[in-house]
């Protein structure tokens, strides 16, 4: 076997899995995105929706509490209340020192989820109702005598309670984590001086019986009162994780100090809001389409005018790009927004630089003489610098977009950073392969 | 198909006229901005409000504009897009004070009766209640003009510090993408290539900033997300002709070096050409169908688009021939 056989075989090897690769890569794409409407998370721009931030004010925080402290104490309770009212995917995120991010896709009455976030945390001890039993249909309360109410806890389990509002946080001065002789979590509570004899005469009544801790109607832990409890100092006991100690904790703190949040301009308690009609979404999404597809129909339609056979290759170039990066979202669940559709056009149209840069050097090389099969090759080599410093440079202006933007901004960053990273593949190696199996090397003519 | 021939303009003998026109547009930038008495920052960056309404049918505007100057909003903007029947007002920082009055004019009434509240709950099953400056709007309007269905269907209210946050984080991403891009050109190219490079992005980018305060556009997060992208596009053109700078320097003798940086820009002409074409095909495309929140992001890329693409030409590579001269001189 002489070199020239072996480097053929070679470079047939390479192709092959080349071609596998791109194969791959596609059918990959396709199955991240079908189907495409559970798909692809559009964000509250497209999908209608509230975007809140809140402001710890930590001017107006007690002493002995820090920042950090009262973020995640706020935290949990808005995580709390708004899993009340099942909106499909909230995000609430703690941005910086003291801010707290919160978004509600999709929501129908905003003004309540105002009114929901941004009351005071309310925790209440009430007795767990031992001798009474649940009804069987537990959504149906008629049955229930009116001493009696059904609240679920954490996990999603019912309790039967006592109305009667015990105690509240009020009387709580302090909740803390700390381990008992053999290392396990457990929670330490003070209260002050009122909450003290409270407490005193609730233990010494109810031995033997659960006390429900409630936070915003939501029962976190029934502990079982073992004994009368003078003193004004308590423990609960329990299997708990760290964790779950540590969340029981600022459960009860939350109640006892309620989090101040900085009253915005217009008098709510956060500092920016921006809400989206679910209309105005509809609205954008269809002019959004509509834009991509014009786009790519006339950007489609020049580039096959323009290089004529060498064109419908960066057309189909092109399309798959959009396939592969429509895909990518999916995949790696980014959120869709109407910057991210500006992104995505903005991709059909840069995108194709590569190609062109490509086909322009391919006609330099067929002028200067070269018969197609070389001219192709040299082509792609001699533009490969260009495309690279080019699409690179392009690429840190979009990393420090995602890196500036807030929501909507880091939307339009990703689909240009996905695009461009994309198109360095569709363009550069899908095209060469398409060049290399419709382009003999005896060809005399090419059509570009 | 082709839509040039294969060209030889002299670019570099045109640069005083280049450099000239360039003078002139950043000093209409400068003119602009000083008449303007700066930037017009959106409510993104200084705080405010912005309610958008669809009113059917739409009262005429000059009625709305007065209802806005009776509430004590005289400084309020309103866009108006007649074909949706929808209107934008926009409240900035300084005014908001002055919502806080409509908002004490306007709330006991709105709490005093029953009868009130039961009908408003009524309407609440229907569009969805909104609170804040929206709410506000709604009743002023629906007060005045009975007769129409008001929908408010964006409601934005951004506080002063976050809009200060913002801002602050625009300027940095800007420096850093600057200062990123000089790295990464002096590494690939020549430190000598770099300064001019950044120098022509900087001239984008104010000229750009300029001509949207001439028209008094307003400056919010997308038009900086444009800016940073025209940035991108830019730097993209001036690579691409110092690529070819790169590879016929070799071919060349020193002193032929306003010959060599003709025929780099000469040669990758038509791919500029070209590409600013497919870019401006799909950005025509956002212009017109886009939607109202993507038009002035297309406009200003549209425009980044023209001046890109000159200052790569234009600017980028004849300073470059400069510097070179004054290193040998």
């Amino acid at each position: 076997m002489d070199v020239k056989e072996k480097n053929e075989r070679r470079q047939m090897r390479r192709k092959r899995w080349k071609i596998i690769l791109i194969i791959g890569i596609v059918a990959l794409s396709v199955w991240a995105l079908y189907p495409p409407s559970e798909k692809i998370h559009l964000g509250l721009d497209l999908l209608g929706g509230m975007h809140l931030i809140l402001e710890v004010d930590t001017a107006r925080l007690p002493e002995n509490v820090s920042a950090g402290e009262a973020v995640d104490r706020a935290l949990l309770v808005i995580r709390n209340r708004i899993d009340q009212f099942g909106v499909r995917e909230p995000l609430i995120q703690k941005q910086g020192q003291s801010w707290i991010a919160v978004q509600l896709p999709g929501i129908k009455d905003p003004q309540r989820a105002i009114d929901i976030i941004g009351r005071t945390a309310l925790l209440e001890f009430k007795l767990v109702d031992e001798k009474g039993e649940l009804p069987s249909n537990i959504s149906d309360t008629s049955g229930l005598s009116s001493e009696n109410e059904v609240l679920y806890g954490t996990d999603g389990k019912a309790y039967l309670l006592k109305k009667e509002v015990l105690m509240t946080g009020a009387a709580l001065s302090l909740a803390r984590v700390d381990m008992d002789e053999y290392g396990r979590p457990r929670i330490s509570l003070e209260f002050n001086k009122i909450g003290a004899g409270q407490f005193a005469r609730i233990t010494r009544r109810h031995v033997g019986e659960r006390l429900a801790i409630i936070l915003d109607n939501k029962v976190h832990s029934a502990p079982v009162i073992k004994q009368e409890i003078t003193g004004g100092k308590a423990i609960i006991e329990g299997k708990f994780s760290v964790e779950e100690a540590n969340d029981l904790a600022i459960v009860l703190k939350a109640g006892a100090l309620p989090v101040p949040f900085k009253v915005g301009p217009e008098g709510e308690p956060f500092i920016e809001k921006r809400q989206v009609g679910p209309s105005l979404g509809e609205d954008s999404i269809r002019k959004g389409v509509f834009a991509i597809i014009l786009g790519l129909i006339l950007v489609l339609s020049f580039m096959f005018f323009y290089y004529r056979m060498s064109g419908l290759i960066a057309d189909f170039a092109l399309l798959l790009n959009i396939v592969i990066l429509l895909g990518a979202l999916a995949g790696f669940g980014a959120t869709l927004t109407l910057p991210g559709i500006a992104g995505i056009i903005l991709t059909v149209g840069m995108s194709v630089d590569a190609n062109v840069l490509i086909f322009e050097r391919i006609r330099e090389e067929i002028r200067g003489g070269k018969g197609p099969w070389s001219a192709i090759a040299a082509g792609y080599s001699r533009a490969f610098p260009a495309i690279l410093d080019s699409n690179l440079t392009t690429l840190i202006t979009a990393l420090l977009l995602f890196q500036f933007g807030t929501g909507p901004v880091k939307g339009f960053a990703v689909t240009l950073s996905l695009g461009i990273l994309i198109s360095m593949f569709t363009a550069i190696i899908v095209t060469r392969v398409i060049f290399d199996e419709s382009v003999p090397r005896e060809a005399q003519k090419l059509s570009i | 198909m082709k839509f040039l021939k294969k060209t030889s303009i002299d670019f570099i003998g045109m640069k005083k006229y280049a450099f000239g026109l360039s003078v002139v547009l950043i000093i209409i930038g400068v003119v602009s901005i000083i008449v303007r008495g700066g930037l017009n920052l959106g409510i993104d960056f200084i705080g405010g409000t912005l309610t958008q309404m669809k009113i059917q049918p739409m009262p005429a505007i000059e009625e709305v504009r007065k209802t806005l100057i009776e509430n004590g909003l005289k400084d309020a903007q309103i866009q108006h897009f007649p074909k949706e029947n929808e209107i934008i007002v926009r409240v900035k920082k300084g005014e908001v004070q002055l919502v806080e009055e409509i908002r004490l004019e306007i709330l006991p009434q709105a709490s005093g009766e029953t009868l009130v509240q039961a009908v408003t709950a009524q309407i609440a099953t229907q569009t969805p209640r909104m609170g804040g400056v929206e709410s506000k709007f709604y009743e002023m309007f629906s007060k005045k003009f009975p007769q129409t269905r008001i929908e408010v269907t964006r409601a934005e209210m951004v506080g002063p510090a976050v809009g200060k946050k913002l801002l602050n984080q625009a300027i940095k991403a800007l420096f850093a993408g600057v200062i990123l891009i000089m790295v990464y050109i002096g590494w690939r190219f020549e430190f000598k290539y770099s300064a001019p490079a950044v120098l022509a992005l900087l001239h984008d980018t104010f000229i750009t900033i300029g001509i949207l305060t001439l028209l008094n556009k307003e400056i919010t997060v997308t038009i900086v997300a444009a800016i940073l992208t025209l940035i991108g596009y830019s730097i993209n053109d001036t690579i691409v002709v110092y690529d070819r700078i790169r590879e016929k320097k070799r071919l060349f003798a020193k002193d032929e070096l306003a010959k060599v940086m003709n025929i780099a820009i000469n040669e990758t002409l038509s791919r500029t050409i070209i590409t600013s074409i497919t870019t401006g095909l799909v950005l025509l495309s956002i212009f017109f169908a886009g939607g109202e929140v993507l038009h002035n992001f297309a406009f200003t890329l549209l425009f980044g688009i023209i001046i890109g693409t000159y200052s790569s030409i234009f600017v980028a590579s004849p300073l470059v021939y400069e510097l070179e001269k004054g290193v040998r001189s």
